[in-house]
């Protein structure tokens, strides 16, 4: 359960969009690194994009490298800190496009480090264009008569893509309700436990709601995600080592 | 004193070996050295070479352009090479791989020597670039064969070749002897 | 102290290594794939960290995340893989991390070439990437100085908290020469470094290793910037004269050029022609206070260059303002040779050679 007083590391008031979906997997990490107790012995790699906005409100250390090169840049944290947790908060675009090469090598290498993936399924911060998680038929401000295969080809799924490697855990949750808050809150701590016993590289994708580029009020994003997106997207956990 | 050296020939006649021994024994002898080789592209085309510079100053350029010394194991190093020697330089071209009746430069010396063949009856035709290093010693006077021997036994013990140190002295011996 | 004869490519290696250089990443290109191989092995013997990158633009990356962890770290590359480091450089410095690339260059535009070249010279002074920024470039001309640069690399680029870069070249990093090689450093991680983050306790003040504006007032970190930037190139010029003062042609070439500039000197003085030779040490900050020793009666100032279109003629045209003809000996793809130096030298004291207009 998410408890009602903010952890202390969550210095400062979230700078999302209302009903944004990144602030509530921020609070939820935030409660899992003090509840592991592992704040001072994490360093998160931050993508480039909406969730990099996690540094105006957790004081965890941090750094950025190039949008999407948190593969590369998890490996070394990870390889010349292994007392430290590795861990990136990311973005779709970050993780499955433009880092989509280094995303893969981290998991082919097994890396023991520690993915969370915000799927909303469009570029936030620039305008809900296009993402590769955008589904067939999505509008988009970069789709604008709906997502097609010819032009675009398939929409990306990390289950069937990352499905055969052998890496250490790979999950799908989200945030639409109190109870999958808190089944998040099991999986975040379960990849983390992952890294923690050196098992490997670990990945969580969180289907998470964009009101703002999807046109829809809060409530109906997360119906939304309940309806559709999560129907494409099946939840679950899919490898478990 | 400087000396412009350039080793070449075919790809895997040990060319650039030969360069570096010439090295080790100069840098023995304290004197100063650069070594410079083709790489990469330039050695697919068959063609091996390297540039060795001797002196007791300070080398500025590593390159041999006009080399005062050339060890032709090929035709086609003398080909590249004969025409870019200094006048007065030393050619010394193997003599088993070379046509005997070439013409070649009368300002330069000419010195030819069948190092494959005695490096074959000796069974150790791999090692023509030693045998043709002793000529070299003898004719050049670069080294002594003590000097030479000592900074090439060196050399393969490092490399973790020194197992065929005294069987490399025999085809060196045999070069710098006939 | 003993001399030992090494690769200049590998004694840049054990260079840094020596340096405390305790992070490598790199991906395999010609002509630089024996710094990559060395530190393979070598890094595991001093108990650092190798990583084969997946390409140039995770090797750029890892470098980054090494160094933002406090490791002194290095990365190297050639060509068309300097080429793609530049985004991630460009993160290097504006998040002021110290760390260290070599680019051993090769000729050639896009895939270009493997032999020797000197044409990544504006890429490597200029920027390179997006936003006002000169790295901190060293240019070695001799497997010694491949050895001492990569080993106080590190030192410099934590001096100034901006990135260092060695502009080697093929020929430099192929060819083979004695040198003497430094004492090991140690490093400690754990000291107090600006550019490091090592985790912090849940409600104390943390840091994010990230474009530096980002949590400080922008207006005022330009100022400090700026002041920092105009402070390096005043203080850390570096460059070697050879018989300047008197020259009625003075040379100007680093890296390998340098080495057959020299050789022309000496050879041109031999025969009674004045030549002279500058050698930058650094070509950023460039060594503009050495062109005050030139004398009134130079009559022409000749870059020798493995490029095209004599980059680095750029910079001496911005050096002497005008007060003496510049040209430029580009040899393309070919090493120039000591003669072709001095008989280009001779056409420009004897008026002979036109001045162009840079490209």
């Amino acid at each position: 359960m998410v408890s009602r007083k903010a952890p202390e590391l969550m210095y400062a008031e979230n700078r999302f969009c209302a009903g944004c979906g990144h602030g509530i997997f921020d609070r939820i990490l935030g409660e899992v690194l003090t509840e592991m107790d592992i704040v001072s012995d994490t360093i998160i790699c931050s993508d480039i994009g909406c969730n990099h906005q996690f540094q105006f409100c957790m004081r965890v250390d941090a750094i950025v490298p190039p949008h999407g090169k948190m593969g590369a840049a998890l490996t070394a944290q990870k390889r010349v800190r292994p007392d430290k947790y590795a861990l990136t908060i990311c973005g779709d675009g970050g993780a499955y496009a433009i880092g989509l090469g280094e995303t893969m090598a981290a998991a082919t290498r097994n890396e023991n480090v520690t993915f969370f993936v915000m799927n909303n399924t469009v570029y936030g911060m620039t305008g809900g264009q296009m993402a590769p998680t955008s589904m067939i038929g999505q509008t988009t401000s970069s789709s604008k008569s709906g997502r097609s295969v010819e032009d675009s080809g398939e929409n990306f799924d990390v289950v069937k893509v990352m499905g055969g490697l052998n890496i250490a855990y790979l999950a799908r949750t989200s945030v639409t309700n109190p109870a999958n808050v808190a089944k998040t809150k099991k999986l975040v701590r379960k990849a983390l436990e992952k890294q923690r016993d050196n098992k490997g590289f670990s990945l969580v994708e969180v289907l998470v709601p964009c009101p703002t580029n999807w046109g829809m009020s809060a409530p109906q994003s997360m119906k939304h995600i309940d309806e559709v997106v999560s129907k494409q997207y099946e939840l679950g956990e899919f490898i478990d080592r | 004193m400087i000396k412009s050296i350039i080793c070449a020939g075919l790809g895997g006649q040990g060319v650039l070996t030969a360069g570096k021994l010439l090295m080790h024994a100069a840098h023995e002898k304290d004197l100063n050295v650069t070594w410079f080789p083709s790489y990469g592209n330039e050695m697919r085309g068959g063609n091996a070479n390297c540039n060795v510079i001797i002196s007791d100053k300070k080398i500025a350029s590593p390159y041999a352009d006009t080399p005062d010394i050339v060890m032709a194991m090929s035709s086609s190093a003398v080909d590249i090479y004969e025409e870019t020697m200094a006048p007065g330089g030393v050619l010394y071209v193997n003599s088993s791989l070379v046509d005997e009746n070439r013409k070649y430069r009368d300002d330069i010396r000419v010195v030819k020597f069948p190092a494959t063949e005695i490096a074959l009856k000796m069974k150790r035709e791999v090692n023509a670039n030693l045998c043709m290093l002793g000529k070299i010693i003898a004719d050049s006077g670069l080294f002594t064969i003590e000097e030479f021997e000592k900074a090439m036994c060196n050399y393969f013990d490092e490399a973790g070749k020194g197992k065929f140190n005294e069987s490399n002295k025999e085809v060196v011996r045999a070069g710098y002897e006939n | 102290m003993e001399k030992r004869i090494m690769k200049g490519n590998e004694a840049l290696a054990e260079g840094a290594i020596r340096g405390g250089c305790r992070f490598y990443a790199g991906y395999p290109i010609t002509p630089q794939s024996e710094i990559l191989e060395w530190m393979s092995w070598r890094q595991k013997e001093v108990g650092g960290t190798f990583v084969q990158g997946e390409s140039e633009i995770a090797s750029v990356n890892m470098t980054f995340a090494a160094r933002a962890l406090g490791v002194r770290s290095l990365t190297s590359t050639s060509g068309p893989g300097f080429s793609l480091y530049q985004e991630g450089i460009a993160y290097w410095v504006s998040a002021g991390v110290p760390a260290v690339c070599a680019c051993v260059q090769r000729f050639g535009i896009g895939d270009g070439f493997i032999s020797a070249g000197q044409d990544n010279y504006w890429q490597a002074v200029k920027g390179g990437g997006n936003g006002d920024y000169h790295l901190i470039v060293l240019a070695p001309n001799s497997v010694q100085e491949n050895v001492d640069m990569a080993y106080e690399s590190f030192a410099l680029a934590e001096k100034w908290s901006h990135p260092v870069l060695i502009l080697s070249d093929g020929t430099i990093g192929q060819m083979m020469e004695p040198c003497v090689l430094p004492k090991m450093v140690e490093y400690d991680i754990d000291q107090e470094q600006p550019w490091a983050v090592k985790g912090v306790e849940a409600g104390q003040k943390n840091k994010v290793i990230t474009d530096i504006t980002y949590f400080e007032d922008i207006d005022e970190w330009n100022d400090g910037y700026l002041k920092k930037m105009r402070e390096i190139s005043e203080t850390e010029q570096r460059w070697e004269s050879l018989c300047v003062s008197d020259a009625d042609v003075v040379l100007v070439a680093y890296g390998i050029s340098s080495r057959v500039a020299e050789g022309a000197v000496q050879k041109a003085r031999s025969n009674g022609f004045k030549l002279g030779l500058i050698r930058p040490i650094t070509l950023w900050p460039y060594p503009r206070k050495a062109f005050d020793e030139i004398p009134e009666t130079c009559r022409g100032i000749v870059t020798v260059e493995v490029n095209m279109m004599g980059q680095m003629r750029d910079d001496v045209i911005i050096t002497v303002k005008g007060k003496y003809p510049t040209y430029a000996l580009a040899t393309r793809q070919r090493i120039a040779k000591v003669d072709q130096v001095i008989d280009f030298a001779k056409a420009v004291y004897e008026g002979k050679i036109k001045e162009e207009e840079v490209y």
